[in-house]
């Protein structure tokens, strides 16, 4: 129906017309002068104008993916210094003040953007207001995410550069971190940034991309490959854009056309901010309107996205702990709210139909929490919303005074932070189960010394669940059955061995099939873990880092089989060789017998320490004995070039496959000199566990890595000819532990699928029942051992919630 | 440097854009942050806005084919660039940045907000009732133009208008009441 003017409209009209707007209003003198710098600004000396600062929540976003890139879990000490609604009282507690799940720490008031996580601390670009602006950008540092210092701690970032140093996304690759940096005089310049690297966290230089494969003029944006970093890169004057790859960050090739037309220097795409899905890309046509969005998760072959019909553009993208993905759509011209969407590969979205009413300007995940930035209205404050249910329901975010918390939302260190509209006070959120227990829980976990007659199994490290278990119930210790349970303080650890006074560990996060931002880190009772390590527990002496996957003890002196690349696999890795004469300082074994080898095995053998090593070329492995961990003997040349290698009680099993082209078998040795063959039932290849039992014989789990299939239960009476026992519920047998009288395993979908279920029995494994979990919490992977008697439960998000003890024991 | 404009200024030498782009762009920055200033209702937001608007208006340069088509198309480009910061910011401006009144004084879109019964009105609008407003009564563009800048068939920007005009009465009457 063609709507009609009334007298209404007329008058409206009119009274619109007579409205007093100033006319004649010129444009600021600093725009003029944007107009002519807009493509190629440089930086100013001293304050920048105001004009050329770009949008503040624009960074953000592309803040968000470094943060997501170097996420870890801090166990704060920071103080609280500062309240906005004056509810402090007293003196504040150190972990701050805790309400609807959330420990609430404030900042020290000094104004910064693009927060990232570092080894040591944080980065961060520090500056002033000017009005609404942020001005004079520098480079910052915190120890603690709360209280910054610029010029930064050196501990913490050293520079060596000829441009400024500002980090919009740092990632982290084998012991690699890449970053890249705005450009001083702020975004307004275009997305265009420069390149760092950095082999520690600590001291950063600037790449040099002015040699092969020509000048790399500025990067755009930057993510992670499978076999590399990938970056989207501008070539000299702009004629040339495209899909870069480094394996290094140093050498660069291009690995694809981007898959649209740019039209030369200066033409419009955008990149999505995404870490752990791909890239995300699309043109923009003359008139802004966006093209279709592809992906690319290699750098080379990319694939058309499918959006939801109306939605044009793909935003933030954030992965959940089952591996879904969650993203923000919206239109080109915002002709509809921007909206939550969600997919499980990533190139298939959909409208998340219960995303939270209103306009979703940003969108993260911290902890098991959803945080939504939402413009509910046209005229009410932007609202805070979170859901702890994996957004199947939203609910304000409630300050300190309980009213809904204004601001804007990003994540650094794995906590919330909120940046109110006054762009100086920051908050901190970390995310904590309410009412945690009163009673500290050190007594009664006082770790177990490394025991000098029993080699540790190197703690299985669990894969990630398909399976989001959210639990928001408090979860003091509890007893369910014969096990009491305690919770740990969520921090990610991988490879727990106990030490005198405690347990180290690598500490980060799981990105993809790497443990992001890895870190030693320790812990005294196993629940609570300091990252990075309590010096008070372990010293490290070395050129690279310590991550443990191997600790053995003998006669007081401590070997260790440690990584500088932490993975979660059981794929053979190699590392190098620690020792310590205490269990506290540590310094890496300067061997020359075993100089130029590549070690991938330590334990005892035979009462001595022994050490599996492949020539560099590959092409032969020999195990060596040492009676000190310092001075090493050649015992023999193994069966075959192994693919991988598990010490016990009974001696050293070594697996070769086709994939070495060596011998096909596994082979046992008792002393490091003689090998026996061993058989193995149908369905296995490799023992990944043996357990010796009190009554005599073994208990293991087989496991056939080439052909994939499920696990098998299997027992021995000589650790040599092993039977197939099928008692154990259907699935995929996923790992096997020993606490005290009881061996438990981890039952899962056959190729791995979930749900996952944790199985106990008490009568070597004749018969199964379920282990029982703290009250309202789903057991989802036994992880491996803390000490003799205690044993770690992971969540779906592969961090460790609970630690149980067998009581009966 | 051929076809590229070079701005020098005490603080160094800039490379500049193309200067076709150059000389477009300055005819229609003022119209472009009056335009800013109306839809937003803030000085300082209305520059950040068209500067926004700039870079995009430069990336995309190379693809306008017709250079003097740039006029509505900038304007579109400015309108959306508004729209966006509409939904994102603009209470957060009206609620902290007035408190601190470290801007009033100056702020030419500020005071007609604040002044007028009925520019305040419209600045309770949905973004694209206030939109199409401002383009019509205070950019004075005909029906036409407002339909070519926003790309919309005139009838679609009749019918908005007249819902817009709808809109703002039954905001100025719950006012009164």
């Amino acid at each position: 129906m063609r709507p009609e003017m009334d007298e209404f409209d007329v008058g409206m009209e009119q009274r619109l017309r007579n409205v007093v707007v100033d006319r004649q209003s010129r444009a600021p003198g600093r725009l003029i002068d944007f107009v002519c710098t807009v493509p190629a600004s440089r930086r100013r000396a001293g304050r920048v104008e105001l004009a050329l600062e770009r949008p503040r929540v624009r960074r953000s976003l592309f803040a968000l993916g470094a943060a997501a890139a170097v996420v870890v879990a801090v166990a704060s000490s920071a103080v609280l210094v500062s309240y906005r609604y004056g509810t402090a009282s007293g003196s504040p507690t150190p972990a701050g003040i805790v309400s609807d799940g959330w420990a609430w720490q404030a900042t020290d008031g000094t104004l910064f953007l693009a927060a990232s996580k570092v080894p040591n601390g944080f980065v961060a670009e520090c500056g002033g207001r000017s009005s609404q602006s942020f001005v004079d950008e520098t480079l910052c540092s915190s120890k603690d995410g709360l209280h910054w210092s610029y010029p930064p701690d050196p501990a913490i970032v050293s520079v060596a550069g000829t441009e400024p140093f500002l980090p919009q996304q740092i990632f982290v690759r084998k012991g690699i971190y890449l970053a890249t940096s705005a450009r001083a005089s702020g975004e307004h310049s275009g997305p265009g940034r420069t390149l760092w690297r950095s082999t520690d966290g600590v001291h950063w230089a600037q790449v040099d991309t002015s040699a092969s494969p020509g000048p790399m003029s500025e990067v755009n944006v930057m993510s992670i490959a499978p076999d590399g970093f990938m970056a989207d890169v501008m070539m000299g004057s702009g004629t040339e854009t495209g899909m870069f790859l480094s394996p290094d960050g140093i050498a660069w090739s291009k690995a694809s056309d981007l898959p649209f037309d740019t039209g030369g220097a200066g033409s419009g795409y955008y990149i999505g901010p995404t870490m752990t899905a791909g890239l995300y890309a699309a043109g923009v046509g003359a008139d802004g309107t966006t093209g279709p969005t592809w992906r690319t998760t290699n750098g080379r072959d990319w694939q058309v996205v499918n959006m939801p019909t109306g939605y044009s553009q793909l935003n933030s993208v954030v992965t959940l702990p089952d591996g879904s993905l969650r993203g923000v759509a919206s239109t080109f011209d915002n002709s509809a709210p921007n909206v939550i969407v969600d997919s499980a590969d990533g190139l298939t979205w959909r409208i998340d139909s219960t995303g939270p009413t209103g306009s979703v300007d940003m969108f993260v995940v911290v902890g098991d929490r959803m945080v939504a930035y939402v413009s509910t209205s046209n005229t009410g404050p932007h609202q805070i919303l979170q859901s702890d249910d994996w957004g199947k329901t939203w609910r304000p975010l409630l300050d300190l005074s309980g009213q809904p918390v204004v601001g804007s939302v990003a994540t650094v260190g794995g906590r919330l932070e909120i940046q109110d509209t006054d762009l100086a006070t920051h908050w901190l959120l970390t995310p904590v189960q309410e009412n945690p227990p009163a009673s500290p829980i050190e007594s009664a976990m006082a770790p177990v010394s490394a025991s000098p007659s029993e080699p540790k199994t190197p703690a299985v490290t669990a894969a990630p669940s398909p399976t989001i278990s959210v639990n928001r119930t408090p979860l003091p210790a509890s007893l369910t059955g014969e096990w009491t349970w305690r919770q740990t303080d969520g921090t990610h650890f991988a490879g727990a061995f106990a030490v005198p006074g405690g347990f180290i560990a690598t500490c980060g996060h799981i990105a993809g099939n790497e443990l992001a931002d890895a870190s030693l880190c320790s812990s005294r009772d196993g629940l609570n873990w300091k990252v990075p390590a309590d010096p008070g527990l372990i010293q490290v002496q070395g050129e690279v880092p310590f991550w443990p996957i191997s600790v053995t003890e003998r006669n007081g002196v401590y070997l260790s089989h440690a990584l500088s690349r932490p993975l979660p696999t059981v794929v053979e890795p190699t590392g190098s060789l620690w020792r310590s004469t205490d269990g506290r300082h540590w310094s890496q074994v300067d061997s020359p017998a075993l100089a130029g080898q590549s070690l991938v095995g330590s334990g005892l053998l035979a009462d001595r320490f022994a050490a599996i090593v492949k020539s560099a070329d590959g092409t032969a492995a020999a195990v060596w004995l040492s009676t000190d961990g310092s001075t090493w003997s050649k015992a023999s040349d193994l069966p075959t070039v192994p693919t991988r290698s598990g010490f016990y009680s009974q001696g050293l099993y070594v697996e070769g496959n086709e994939a070495t082209r060596s011998q096909v078998g596994t082979w046992l040795t008792t002393d490091g000199k003689q090998w026996t063959p061993v058989t193995l039932p149908a369905g296995a290849t490799n023992i990944l566990s043996s357990i010796r039992m009190p009554d005599g014989g073994f208990v293991g789990l087989g496991v056939d890595f080439v052909s994939g299939g499920n696990g098998t239960l299997m027992h021995s009476s000589d650790g040599l000819v092993w039977e197939a026992d099928h008692t154990t519920p259907a699935g995929n047998l996923f790992s096997l532990s020993q606490v005290g009288d009881r061996l438990v395993v981890t039952i899962s979908q056959p190729n791995n699928d979930g749900p996952y279920s944790v199985w106990q029995s008490s009568d070597r494994g004749q018969t199964w029942q379920p282990l029982p979990g703290p009250d309202g919490y789903q057991l989802t992977t036994m992880t491996g051992q803390l000490g003799d008697n205690l044993s770690s439960v992971t969540g779906s998000d592969a961090v460790v919630v609970a630690v149980g003890t067998l009581n009966s024991r | 440097m051929e076809g590229q404009l070079v701005v020098k200024s005490d603080e160094g030498v800039f490379d500049g854009a193309p200067a076709d782009y150059v000389r477009a762009a300055r005819t229609r920055v003022d119209g472009a942050y009056r335009l800013a200033g109306y839809l937003l209702g803030n000085a300082t937001e209305a520059e950040d806005a068209v500067q926004d608007a700039l870079v995009k208006a430069w990336r995309n340069w190379p693809a306008l084919r017709d250079p003097a088509a740039f006029g509505p198309w900038f304007d579109r480009i400015v309108v959306n660039v508004c729209r966006d910061r509409m939904r994102r910011h603009r209470t957060v401006r009206m609620v902290e940045l007035d408190a601190a009144g470290d801007v009033e004084s100056s702020d030419v879109f500020g005071s007609m907000v604040e002044d007028d019964a009925v520019a305040a009105a419209v600045a309770r609008l949905s973004p694209d009732h206030r939109i199409v407003i401002a383009l019509r009564y205070w950019r004075d563009l005909t029906l036409e133009q407002v339909a070519d800048t926003l790309g919309l068939p005139l009838g679609t920007v009749k019918s908005r208008l007249h819902y817009a005009l709808r809109a703002l009465r039954s905001e100025l009457e719950g006012n009164h009441r």
